[in-house]
């Protein structure tokens, strides 16, 4: 299996496939065709923004002249003013705690990948486990591969359903391109569907419209290199593209102790968009990405000797090509109708399998007013995924998916009415999905949310909320021997084998929600939410018959365990942001948020409390500083607190982490940033995906200095 | 944990300390929309007739008003100096309550809310060109309404409150304009 030096060679290859990618991609992409593009309304509750942006690099070409009343009308009404504090919350957005992870944070944040972005979101968790793998929560309850949040982006979901989870080292992209990140703690179930239970992260790229020439990005740092080339053209005044190509390596982290552990990774990308402009009113989007990364990490290898579990460098190596079509026809600005379409093919080898996902989803959306005082949305949707695990090992690791190929599908109904009741004060929102979802019962996830604007200062807001989390096929289907281990006075080593179950329940939440946002000021904004959840049938693992000895290959007793729905609870808590624009050129952010999970199974075996509990920090604070010294040169810091994990013993002790860079414009072409994370610590641990791994991979300090050129 | 956050408030105090530099000063701008906007109110003064009678002397200055919006009071006044509007020299000041629109031949209110209201209540049928960028200004009497589209500054004109101000705007401004009646 895996060892180091096989991870080296397979790295290598991977790089030389990069630089035959991105030439291939360039090439290749250039004629396009008559295609037609459109604003990419995934979820047109959703286009909230955030609420002040200091005036950074982006005037236009009059941006430098102070006094613009020499200009004519004309041309004052065609400069970009780019007033995002300008634009208009929804109220439908107001109702649930939103945060907009922008641009200009992605830029002035200095993070390299799209899990470390979600940092900047107040009340998410993200915790790196590992060089190539992030644990990343919202509101308690978190893992590596955490299933109760769901992750999108363009639209595609990424959350996989083998494992129930994202495999975060797989969603990438040019950052510069990403438009923005929207943020959605507590449930989305109603528009979202299964797994939406904790939250929703829905990853939205520009437009090829607005990604026009070429720009090449080169970062080097302490942590690893990355290169990316984007070219965006044009076919005609409708028909827009882009092409890109992206390279990365990562550098292994270091371990607690003494310990040797490979767990560097490389990644190639590439992939395009087009948006045409059918018509006025329609728009059409293609895009489509493939991508390989390979790497090495440690994972448990099981023996019926001694030491029983030990880490291993593991070959992990994962591809993926997708191709993504939307239609969206406007109607009037508050109604529009679109449909999607994708195909996804993912093959990873991992450990112990080789699996080979394909996806195939279809989904459409219709908004529209009525009477005057609804706003109507509903829409369905079909996906069909069918995947192949094929195990690669035999004897104690032999891991078996049972049957080896199953075909699942989903298939959802969902309407929604946003009623208002008195104008620009009152809102209701109403809706219900109705989903079809593989292994339960038909699935209903219905919601409420009330939202009262006093004045367009204050907006409180309410919901209640019901979710679910569909089983993941492994919990269906697996047949593994979880762990290996030599308790006190046992006779012989005992090994856990552990079995799918066919009868599991979704995992059930109710949620109740409310919040307040205010800008009591001008440049000062607050927002707090507060929740309480009720979970029901959370799923883990129980033990169903008396130990049998099993006398080969080495003599050992073997337990058998089963998936079950066992942990009730509840998890609560808040969390409370603020922006403050002290000047044009300097803007501040904070945010503080608390969460408490209780959540107990009576019957599972006597670890399964802890896979849910105390796996999210307690107390989370962070604080970000933008500060523009001059048009061309910004200074950024941050710095985030984040509370011990019980869940492991030793805990994962708390940390500071603090970053900080510098941007340097020196012409119209260049963009210098130079600076550091995690400046006061060697390194620290964040988390331990504790059901694979012994060896605790502690997060480094890095420094980096990084250039992007635009033409 | 207690020396990291002292550190941190040292990088704060620092950032700080280099933004409040004179070196920084000149930076403290109004944003370009701003600057865009101050440039639009100057062409809405040369477009628009005021009727005989608003200035009893031929050297009444042109007064701007400007109520809860610093940005755009700084953008005015940084373009104001030394220019004269249809052959009058140009004032910007900033109002404090909505009373004081009334003394103004331009009223500039920023945002929804009270004081928008107020305002629009206080120069009712006077001669007084009120600007605003509130969602619901022209449909409360307000006569300009700055939005945006595709990122680009836009305007609106509610022509009733127009002649309700006796205020009359050039054809050449209004092709321009998205128009309303309320």
């Amino acid at each position: 299996m895996g060892s180091n030096a096989g991870g080296n060679s397979a790295r290598i290859e991977v790089r030389e496939r990069a630089r035959i990618w991105c030439a291939a991609i360039l090439i290749g992409a250039l004629p396009a065709r008559a295609w037609s593009a459109g604003n990419d309304i995934v979820a047109p509750e959703l286009t909230l923004d955030a609420a002040t942006l200091p005036a950074s690099s982006k005037g236009a070409g009059a941006a430098a002249d102070p006094d613009l009343t020499n200009l004519s009308l004309e041309d004052l009404l065609n400069i970009e003013v780019t007033s995002v504090s300008k634009q208009k919350q929804r109220i439908g957005d107001a109702a649930a705690a939103v945060f907009v992870i922008s641009q200009d944070d992605i830029h002035r944040s200095g993070m390299t990948t799209i899990p470390e972005l979600l940092r900047l979101a107040p009340g998410l968790d993200v915790a790196q486990a590992s060089a190539g793998q992030w644990a990343v929560g919202s509101r308690g309850m978190n893992a590596v591969h955490n299933d109760n949040l769901l992750v999108l982006m363009d639209g595609r979901t990424v959350y996989q359903t083998l494992f129930s989870g994202v495999y975060w080292d797989q969603v990438d992209y040019v950052l510069a391109d990403l438009d923005r990140i929207e943020v959605v703690r507590g449930p989305g179930a109603t528009l979202w569907g299964a797994n939406a239970v904790n939250g929703v992260i829905n990853i939205v790229t520009k437009s090829a419209k607005e990604t026009q020439g070429l720009r090449v990005d080169s970062y080097g740092g302490t942590d690893g290199n990355i290169q990316s080339v984007r070219y965006g053209g044009n076919v005609d005044n409708h028909v827009f593209y882009r092409v890109y190509g992206k390279y990365r390596s990562m550098e292994n982290f270091p371990v607690v102790g003494d310990a040797t552990i490979f767990d560097g990774w490389d990644s190639a990308r590439g992939g395009f968009r087009v948006d045409a402009e059918l018509t006025g009113e329609d728009l059409l989007t293609v895009e489509s990405d493939v991508y390989e990364n390979r790497g090495s990490r440690p994972e448990h290898v099981l023996s019926l000797t001694p030491p029983f579990e030990q880490d291993v460098p593991m070959i992990s190596d994962t591809e993926e090509q997708y191709i993504l079509g939307r239609w969206t026809h406007t109607f009037s600005e508050e109604s529009d109708v679109s449909v999607q379409a994708y195909y996804d093919r993912l093959n990873f080898e991992e450990v112990n399998n080789n699996d080979t996902q394909q996806t195939y989803d279809i989904e459409l959306q219709h908004r529209f007013p009525l009477a005057g005082f609804n706003e109507i949305i509903w829409g369905a949707g079909y996906r069909m995924v069918t995947d192949n695990v094929v195990p690669l090992t035999t004897g104690i690791n032999e891991t078996i998916f049972d049957p080896e190929r199953r075909d699942n599908s989903w298939i959802n109904g969902f309407v929604q009415d946003d009623v208002t009741v008195f104008p620009k004060k009152l809102h209701v929102i109403a809706g219900t999905k109705v989903e079809e979802v593989p292994y339960t019962n038909l699935e209903i996830e219905p919601s409420g949310r009330v939202a009262f604007t006093p004045d367009d200062k204050n907006t409180i807001w309410a919901g209640v909320s019901r979710a679910i989390r569909s089983p993941a096929r492994w919990e269906e289907d697996i047949h593994t021997v979880a762990e290996v281990s030599m308790p006190a006075g046992a006779p012989a080593p005992v090994a856990a084998l552990l079995s799918g179950n066919r009868a599991l329940n979704s995992e059930q939440m109710t949620s109740l929600e409310a919040g307040y946002r205010t800008e009591p000021v001008k440049g000062l904004s607050l927002d707090i939410a507060g929740f309480y959840n009720f979970y029901h049938g959370m799923i883990s693992e129980v033990q169903t018959g008396a130990p049998a000895f099993v006398p080969a290959p080495s003599p050992h007793l073997q337990v058998p365990l089963q998936t079950s729905n066992q942990g009730d609870g509840v998890d609560y808590g808040f969390e409370i942001s603020g922006q403050w624009k002290v000047r044009e050129n300097w803007r501040l952010q904070a945010s503080y948020s608390f969460d408490q999970t209780l959540i107990h199974a009576p019957d599972a075996i006597s670890i399964a409390d802890a896979q849910w509990n105390d796996t999210a920090p307690r107390h989370q604070a962070q604080v970000h500083s933008y500060y523009d010294i001059t048009k061309d040169i910004e200074v950024n810091a941050s710095c985030y607190f984040v509370d011990a994990l019980g869940y492991t013993s030793p805990a994962i002790g708390d940390y500071i982490r603090v970053d900080s860079n510098v941007v340097w414009r020196p012409a119209k072409h260049v963009e210098f940033m130079a600076g550091f994370r995690n400046i006061f610590d060697n390194e620290h641990p964040e988390f331990l995906d504790v059901q694979r791994r012994t060896t605790v991979t502690q997060v480094p300090r890095s420094f980096f200095i990084s250039m992007a050129l635009t033409f | 944990m207690r020396r990291a956050l002292f550190q941190f408030g040292l990088i704060l105090l620092l950032i700080g300390s280099v933004g409040n530099s004179p070196f920084a000063r000149g930076e403290d701008a109004p944003s370009l929309e701003e600057r865009v906007r101050a440039a639009f109110v100057f062409n809405f003064i040369q477009f628009t007739e005021w009727p005989e009678g608003t200035f009893s002397k031929a050297e009444d200055p042109i007064v701007i008003g400007v109520l809860g919006d610093a940005q755009i009071l700084e953008a005015l006044r940084a373009v104001a100096a030394n220019k004269t509007a249809n052959g009058r020299a140009v004032v910007v000041k900033e109002l404090h309550s909505p009373e004081e629109a009334a003394g103004c031949q331009v009223a500039i209110v920023s945002g929804d809310g009270d004081a928008e209201e107020k305002t629009l209540e206080k120069v009712k049928y006077r001669s007084v060109m009120t600007v605003g960028d509130g969602e619901s200004f022209t449909e409360e009497g307000g006569v300009f309404r700055f939005y945006v589209e595709d990122n680009k500054e836009r305007f609106e004109v509610n022509t009733l409150a127009a002649e309700r101000a006796h205020l009359q705007i050039s054809s050449k401004l209004l092709k321009l304009a998205k128009i309303v009646r309320k």
